[in-house]
């Protein structure tokens, strides 16, 4: 018996602490790299002297906060991606499927269209953007409240077509837009992490930790949602319930991210089906597998955004995509010959 | 009828005393065209209850109101004398081993974690396994025969090995009382006469069990009492010797090949 034990615990630690060591070299490396070179030596020599350390201003001013925020949203997006993937048993399933990013679009839009007085531009994108999120959110919760059960189908079914009615009103709003609005829009759309700042980092942080804390405490529920409503609901779980706190808090947590950052794409798919590949299926693993995953992920692909085509920084979408979905293929197919 | 049927009121602490494990009373389910009308039930410990009728008779649906999957539009349910709508789903759960009879799609678990998961209700909310938990799937899978398929991919197993592991999930936490759904179906003759002694240790040990099946075989072998559907109604319900006549057999399936039968 105590053979058979240790593989799901040994896969399990393998796996954490293998995507823990892979964000914290990625946020050690990250802020040195760049158009100027930074030794790490030096900034820990007199890291709070910036007058005259000049790696220390370029590492604590310049880089950390963005490669900080890179942690954070691409962690965020990974853990609620798996928590969709779960929730509406469906692998394609991302942080954007139920439409949270399309009221965030949309609200931002006109946050960008209209814009407001000049006091409240810098933040009027991304609390518009949460806006957004938070009332499509609210509208799935209402529209779909009135049935007794929440079944996964009608779930996704009905965040579907809302995605698309509200990507109806983006695209009518961008068709009424000047040319340096929609060049706004279509940036914003491609997801920007150079807005950070530390005062931003901890807000985010903050807001967002509640969100964290649910849904990663939520593995078991989880398991047991991916097989079905009656599946769980016979082994204890409160189906509609616990579907609906999910779909809550990772809606919450997706909309934080995105406000600040923009819909960066892929990371929520793709993070957590690496993790599935590499270390199996239990959520338990999976959602803080595919957090620790998906910070490391989006600050390499930061960081290779910044340095590919230097001086010019890429849109950190364009890198999620082309970096990773490549990546993803050959883990994919690779495993596929294994178990063949 | 009517008089016998009124006095049994729902209120009514004898009808449901606390030491029977499951009781039902007045079960409708389905408003206009009801699935599942007036059905009366009653299950003591080391009582096996047997659920007949043709396919779409009401079985399942019975079943999936007496675990508590959905709620009955009129009567009530009792488990061990509380009312089923009072109890959380983890209490329920707890007390309650349920096999359903459609396989879900596992995307991509293993059986160990499977099984694992019929211990949901008995685990803190975030808790690992521990050895103990581990020991108990090991010898579920092994009262089930399927231990050697522990490592597996849920869904790269067979029907008939599918339905063995989701067996040994519904008896890992030990409940009191099972509610069997079709559990022979897809099985091996072989593992058909195991799981029958199975079954019976188990009612032995005073577990109560609820089955709905087509296997008259093993109801004779189990049930102390029949609960015969037809169209959502109870068409005859009592001890075997009384229900499992050509005569009733035939009508509740819609046949006449019972009667024939025994002629020859």
């Amino acid at each position: 018996m105590s053979r058979r034990v240790p593989l799901p615990r040994r896969r399990r630690s393998m796996l954490l602490v293998g995507s823990g060591a892979a964000l914290a070299i990625a946020l050690l490396v990250a802020p040195t790299v760049g158009s100027t070179s930074v030794s790490l030596q030096r900034v820990w020599a007199n890291p709070l002297n910036w007058d005259e350390n000049p790696d220390a201003a370029v590492f604590f001013v310049a880089r950390l906060p963005r490669v900080l925020l890179a942690c954070i949203v691409g962690g965020t997006l990974a853990l609620a991606g798996a928590t969709f993937q779960s929730l509406l048993r469906n692998p394609l399933a991302s942080p954007y499927t139920l439409g949270v990013t399309a009221g965030a679009t949309l609200a931002a839009f006109l946050a960008i269209r209209f814009s407001p007085g000049t006091a409240f531009a810098e933040f009027s994108v991304p609390l518009f953007a949460l806006a957004g999120a938070l009332a499509t959110t609210g509208l799935l919760l209402l529209l779909t409240s009135r049935r007794g059960d929440l079944p996964p189908m009608v779930l996704l079914l009905a965040g579907v077509t809302l995605n698309f009615t509200i990507s109806a009103g983006v695209l009518l709003l961008q068709y009424f837009s000047d040319h340096a609005e929609t060049a706004r829009m279509i940036r914003w759309l491609m997801g920007d992490l150079d807005a950070a700042t530390y005062r931003m980092l901890l807000l985010l942080s903050v807001v967002s930790l509640p969100g964290w804390l649910a849904l990663l405490r939520a593995g078991r529920t989880l398991n047991l949602l991916s097989l079905g409503p009656d599946e769980a609901q016979a082994q204890g779980v409160n189906a509609v319930v616990a579907t609906r706190n999910g779909l809550l808090w990772a809606s919450w947590v997706t909309g934080l991210a995105v406000a600040v950052a923009g819909p960066v794409g892929f990371v929520g798919i793709l993070v957590p089906h690496a993790v599935r590949l590499l270390g199996g299926y239990d959520y338990r693993i999976v959602l803080p597998a595919s957090m620790l995953g998906g910070a490391a992920f989006l600050i390499i692909c930061d960081t290779a955004a910044r340095l590919l085509l230097a001086p010019v920084e890429l849109p950190v979408g364009i890198l999620t995509a082309s970096l990773g979905g490549p990546f993803f293929l050959v883990l994919l197919l690779s495993r596929r010959v294994q178990h063949a | 009828m009517a008089e016998a049927s009124l006095s049994r009121s729902t209120a009514d602490p004898a009808v449901c005393p606390p030491d029977v494990l499951l009781c039902a009373e007045g079960l409708v389910f389905g408003f206009e065209r009801p699935f599942l009308r007036g059905v009366d039930l009653r299950i003591s410990g080391g009582e096996c209850v047997a659920l007949l009728g043709a396919n779409g008779a009401g079985k399942t649906t019975l079943l999936r109101l007496l675990g508590g999957l959905i709620e009955a539009h009129s009567g009530l349910v009792k488990v061990d004398g509380i009312a089923s709508v009072l109890l959380s789903h983890e209490e329920r759960a707890r007390r309650i081993g349920y096999l359903p009879q459609r396989i879900p799609m596992a995307t991509g678990f293993a059986v160990y974690e499977m099984v694992l998961m019929g211990m949901y209700a008995l685990l803190p909310a975030r808790g690992w396994e521990s050895q103990r938990e581990w020991l108990a799937v090991g010898r579920a899978l092994h009262r089930v025969g399927a231990r050697r398929l522990m490592r597996r991919s849920f869904d790269e197993l067979s029907g008939g090995e599918q339905r063995r592991v989701l067996l040994a999930r519904a008896l890992v936490a030990h409940p009191r009382l099972l509610l069997l759904d079709e559990p022979l179906a897809a099985l091996d003759p072989g593992f058909v006469l195991e799981l029958t002694a199975t079954l019976s240790a188990l009612k032995t040990a005073g577990v109560g069990l609820v089955i709905s099946t087509h296997r008259l075989s093993l109801v004779r072998l189990l049930a102390d009492q029949v609960i015969v559907l037809r169209r959502g109604a109870v068409l005859a319900s009592g001890p075997p010797s009384e229900t499992l006549s050509a005569a009733l057999l035939d009508e509740a399936y819609g046949t006449d090949a019972f009667s024939h039968a025994s002629v020859k």
